[in-house]
């Protein structure tokens, strides 16, 4: 199947005053149509850079310093301002965590809903009206015409994310990113709405990437996972491959360091050490001073991903064998 | 029978919502509404629920840190409700619950001694205070009550200590960590002297696997995870009886959690700890408790033992709490429970049982008859009127 979606050796880094932070280094995946794509890792591991690269919206002192990003046939980091335009929630569109911070607290959530549909699409007002309300209606917001005239504080923190979720999908958009979307709510609104993300996504066919510090979110939603640690992507695979045989020692160490609703642990084993700190980090893997499987070769180069079975790639020099 | 470590009673907690240039009370939030349980030495209880069901204004009000609106928080053999009030309040809230009580009850049972009697834990041993030392003076109780508030307060301060959320804003930017952990200590005279403070300092930090060598270090010198071990070293310098951990771990990234879990774990055995461990991470909970305490806006809907609360839950809500949360494991099917709708305000909970409006098995008293916590199989506590 035609990808809809590549990205090839995607390297953004921060010119920051301390030094150069290499927050997403040599960063390259595709992504087929209707395949959800999550992107799991902690706090600096660069999961959001990544995806804020693919829309372009890195600022100063971030620069996109390599690599294409090919949708549909085109690179669109060759695109201009202009033409970005038109691939930002036409083509591409976005959820990000905060649902309050994503809508302007000025305007009714009708008119943010209209705004969108009408930039992107030659359609008349009325009509922009009504695939507005139909657009609620689809994110299952009760008396959706009523609500057209809410503004966003008006809404629950579930409500509103809802709402954003209708936003990024009114133009039918080829590819949803979502960022960390549901990682404000409770566990309850969570269910809702990773409830309603999936039967959107399975309805209505977009390719979504998913992006999550959250295994459990990420199982039950991920066809394929990339596990990113310290702005490098460290294993790729299936959500069975990454689940029930990580390779990467970082994975296979995670997944047991976890606390479970659905096991018994008599003793968490927590992975020792620091995430890394991210400037001018030494060109080796961010892992190894974290890892109990390091050899030799750990301290001269970065190992290059080596597929170890169709589809499951990991970047180790002495990956993990055997089941989890 | 075990004697609990902290009992509370009846706790009810409101926040007024004022407005209006009078600033009149229009409205109540309902934080906490008629709360009871017991922590006992050496348990992790864990107190779960989603955001507003009170779990963290349970905490801040057993520390104080909110007076409660009404109940009784017993802190061993001490009645430390009045601690925190000023004299004319706190006479009152002592007459109140104990005077008037004991003098009701001689009036009807005729002698001090069935009185006594009649009278269980704490009150029991008031009344002893009351008709032994006082005899039966009120004014001679309220002195005894009101004698030493000073010390009586520092050792409530002493003994139960807290550990924040977030390790960025719960440690002050502008102080070293020897001052961070040393003022407990200092101020509360178990070590005299820098030499003294930079000993303590250096062993809790040594304790939670933090160099004693950084003592002169400010908080933004230490990652998230290391900022975390310096709030409970904060909390342990005092060596208190009990820790609140509100959220201690929620802030923190996956690997670095369950570091601190275990070190939690592990000074608990070495030092002793009791825990109220609060969290709406069920799966974290699950791990560190004994007990687990269910809240839904401001009521607990659940508790019991671990094993029993996890192995069968009995409240709707439990069962769907339980349900929602995502298991890192792909391939298991299991049924979910979609609540509907959202967490009603707790300015106006709604009626009988308060989970009606999201509950997927409500039948029609559940919105008319509150369901009391009672007691359905050996320590395991239920309120819903559909368990039977």
């Amino acid at each position: 199947m035609e990808n809809i979606l590549s990205v090839r050796n995607l390297s953004t880094y921060f010119y920051m005053d301390e030094g150069v932070v290499a927050a997403v280094d040599d960063v390259s995946f595709d992504l087929s149509p209707k395949e959800v794509l999550g992107i799991v890792g902690e706090t600096g591991s660069g999961k959001s850079v990544t995806v804020k690269s693919i829309m372009r919206l890195i600022k100063h002192p971030g620069k996109i310093v390599s690599g294409q990003i090919i949708y549909k046939g085109q690179d669109i980091m060759r695109f201009d301002e202009k033409e970005m335009y038109r691939i930002r929630g036409k083509e591409i569109s976005m959820v990000f965590q905060d649902p309050m911070t994503s809508l302007n607290p000025l305007y009714t959530i009708g008119d943010q809903l209209m705004e969108t549909i009408i930039q992107h699409q030659k359609v008349s007002k009325e009509e922009a009206y009504k695939r507005a309300v139909e657009m609620l209606g689809m994110v299952q917001i009760p008396e959706p015409e009523k609500r057209m005239k809410s503004y966003p504080f008006e809404f629950s923190g579930g409500m509103r994310q809802r709402v954003v979720i209708a936003i990024a999908l009114s133009c039918n958009p080829s590819i949803l990113i979502a960022d960390e979307p549901t990682t404000a709510l409770d566990v309850t609104i969570q269910a809702q709405i990773l409830d309603l993300m999936k039967d959107l996504q399975q309805r209505l066919g977009t390719a979504m990437i998913f992006i999550t510090h959250d295994l459990g979110v990420i199982a039950s939603m991920a066809h394929r996972i990339i596990v990113m640690y310290g702005g490098k992507q460290i294993e790729v695979g299936s959500s069975d491959d990454v689940f029930y045989n990580p390779a990467h020692p970082y994975t296979h160490m995670l997944l047991r360091s976890i606390p479970r609703i659905d096991r018994k642990i008599d003793r968490l084993e927590p992975i020792p050490g620091q995430p890394p700190r991210m400037i001018d980090i030494p060109k080796v893997c961010p892992f190894l001073p974290r890892c109990p499987r390091n050899v030799d070769e750990c301290n001269q180069k970065i190992p290059d991903m080596i597929e170890i079975s169709q589809g499951h790639f990991v970047r180790c020099f002495n990956p993990v064998g055997g089941g989890n | 029978m075990k004697q609990p470590l902290v009992r509370i009673e009846r706790l009810i907690k409101y926040f007024p919502i004022r407005a209006g240039v009078f600033k009149r009370v229009v409205a109540w939030v309902k934080a906490v509404d008629d709360v009871s349980f017991d922590v006992f030495e050496g348990e992790t209880v864990g107190l779960v629920g989603e955001s507003g069901c009170g779990k963290t204004t349970i905490g801040m009000t057993l520390l104080r840190l909110y007076e409660p609106t009404s109940g009784r928080i017993i802190v061993g053999e001490e009645d430390t409700t009045y601690y925190f009030l000023p004299t004319t309040k706190a006479r009152s809230y002592l007459k109140r619950s104990y005077t008037d009580r004991f003098q009701q009850l001689l009036k009807e049972k005729g002698s001090t001694d069935s009185v006594i009697d009649s009278l269980q834990g704490i009150d029991r041993r008031y009344a002893e205070i009351f008709f032994g030392d006082a005899k039966g003076s009120a004014s001679k109780f309220l002195s005894v009550m009101l004698s030493n508030m000073d010390e009586k307060r520092k050792k409530f301060r002493r003994d139960l200590q807290i550990v924040f959320q977030d390790p960025y804003s719960s440690l002050n930017p502008r102080l070293r960590v020897k001052t961070i952990v040393g003022e407990g200590p200092l101020t509360h005279r178990l070590v005299r002297g820098d030499k003294e403070v930079v000993e303590r300092v250096k062993a809790v930090l040594e304790d939670v696997g933090i160099s004693g060598e950084y003592i002169y270090r400010f908080p933004h010198e230490f990652s998230g995870g290391q900022r975390q071990r310096i709030g409970v070293a904060r909390a342990l310098a005092l060596s208190p009886k009990l820790i609140i951990a509100d959220e201690a771990v929620a802030a923190l990234d996956v690997s670095i959690r369950s570091q601190v879990i275990n070190l939690m774990k592990d000074l608990q055995k070495e030092h002793k700890l009791t825990y109220l461990f609060i969290s709406h991470d069920l799966s974290v909970i699950k791990y560190v408790s004994d007990r687990v305490i269910v809240m839904y806006l401001g009521k607990i809907v659940e508790s019991a033992p671990k094993k029993n609360l996890f192995d069968e839950p009995l409240h709707p809500y439990t069962r769907a709490l339980m349900s929602a949360i995502p298991i890192p494991n792909p391939n298991i099917k299991k049924e979910r429970i979609i609540l509907k709708g959202d967490v009603p305000s707790p300015i106006n909970p709604p009626s009988g049982c308060r989970f009606h409006t999201r509950c997927y098995m409500a039948v029609e008293e559940c919105s008319k008859i509150e369901p009391q916590l009672r007691e359905v199989k050996p320590d395991h506590y239920v309120a819903c009127h559909l368990v039977k």
